[in-house]
């Protein structure tokens, strides 16, 4: 069995017009990925396909279980009522507290949101809460990360910490969406262009 | 004019000496509308989640339905209940009719409607994005449905709050499954009404003093509520 995702003939369509179109993508595991395409080309609906959040497509679509858990972060992410701390802890019900409580430390570290675990979520600037939801979603450790337009809002002490963590990343399968060129990164993503 | 200003002036000193008839009605309105809003949030909120998040056949014409309830007149509940609790009636032998319980049960078919429609539209108008991310963190059917009634806190509690206003001021189901007997299942809305026709007109305004210091409660709670959820 392949070790890779395969995705054949996409075409989502919605109301009869066709908002994700593509012929073949492979994506290896480890690999970064940029896919670029302009505004409505379909790249959110790609992420939406491969995270399982849009299940009404025509097309092949295969993931193999060595990608799961897969990570979503959202084009404009959503932050639950609560503190960026409880917005951390959101998924990790059930595992040891001082572990999970050591992990979202250190990402937050990693990712210069430190400093905002106590705030509330919702007083939050647009490159904030990127950071935060990419922190709450990589606290489950991802084998898979999808991150929709992760730059947008960020200034550039976010964006170089949002870089230098992705870059530690090894272990992890990325794939940006984005409508502009990426920003200069630690490591070279392979460019995907959808149309 | 006059009749209206000595009536509040000895409606005050009936509070202020505590009356006994005033006093028990108005604790027993409290808890009567307290046990049924209660029985009624738990029946209420589980409905209205489920309508607002399950698709299943006649989802529709349930939510139809709970909307149509919302604005049933409460006699009509009371004529219902009184059949339904009657000695010869289906519920009979629970001899429920002319106790405060009976009174419960009428003003929990009151206030499951309110709730659930009110619970379900609040549930239903969430961001989109609040189920997506809590399913892609991973969170179960136990934590989801936290998470919705979490972000769908205000709407929910403005639900609870207009069930207990519309229970606390009914009149219909206390007086006629209740029967309003003294000391027994007289509320204030039974009160009130009775006091007024006996023209014990001080006693009533007492009573009508208590249920608008509740509903002005009500209203500020709802709008510390309200402005806490803007912050």
């Amino acid at each position: 069995m392949s070790q890779a995702i395969q995705i054949q003939n996409l075409r989502v369509r919605r109301k009869e017009k066709c908002i994700c179109q593509l012929d073949k993508l492979t994506i290896s595991k480890g690999e970064r990925i940029s896919v670029q395409g302009l505004n409505g080309s379909g790249k959110s609906t790609l992420l939406r396909v491969i995270s399982g959040l849009e299940s009404n497509y025509n097309g092949e679509v295969s993931i193999p279980d060595s990608f799961q858990p897969i990570g979503f972060v959202q084009q404009n992410p959503f932050l639950f009522r609560g503190t960026v701390l409880s917005n951390l802890m959101y998924g990790t019900r059930g595992r040891s507290l001082t572990k999970v409580s050591k992990l979202a430390n250190t990402i937050a570290d990693k990712l210069d949101i430190a400093d905002l675990l106590e705030r509330r979520a919702s007083n939050l600037s647009g490159g904030e809460r990127r950071r935060v939801a990419l922190a709450r979603t990589m606290i489950l450790s991802p084998s898979l990360l999808l991150l929709d337009e992760p730059f947008a809002d960020m200034d550039q002490q976010g964006l170089d910490a949002t870089c230098q963590y992705l870059n530690s990343l090894h272990d992890t399968t990325i794939l940006i969406a984005t409508p502009n060129p990426l920003p200069e990164l630690p490591f070279t993503p392979r460019l995907f262009t959808i149309k | 004019m006059e009749m209206i200003l000595s009536g509040i002036t000895e409606a005050i000193q009936l509070l202020v000496s505590g009356d006994a008839l005033v006093f028990d009605a108005a604790w027993r309105s409290i808890w009567v509308s307290t046990t049924a809003v209660l029985i009624a949030t738990i029946l209420g909120i589980s409905i209205g989640t489920l309508l607002a998040r399950r698709r299943f056949l006649g989802r529709g014409l349930l939510v139809t339905l709970f909307r149509g309830l919302m604005g049933v007149p409460t006699v009509l509940i009371g004529l219902i209940g009184y059949a339904l609790l009657a000695r010869q009636g289906p519920l009979g032998t629970l001899e429920l009719l002319y106790t405060p319980w009976g009174i419960v049960l009428g003003e929990v078919i009151l206030a499951v409607p309110i709730i659930t429609s009110l619970t379900h539209g609040g549930i239903k108008n969430l961001d989109r994005r609040i189920p997506e991310t809590a399913r892609m963190l991973g969170a179960g059917p136990v934590q989801r449905w936290k998470t919705y009634l979490s972000e769908a806190r205000l709407p929910i509690i403005l639900a609870i709050l207009t069930a207990f206003a519309r229970c606390f001021t009914e009149l219909g189901i206390a007086m006629m499954v209740g029967g309003n007997l003294k000391f027994k299942t007289r509320t204030l809305s039974t009160s009130t009404t009775l006091e007024t026709a006996r023209g014990e007109f001080s006693r009533a305004v007492a009573m009508s003093l208590i249920l608008l210091a509740i509903a002005i409660c009500i209203t500020v709670v709802i709008a510390l509520v309200s402005r806490e959820d803007e912050s």
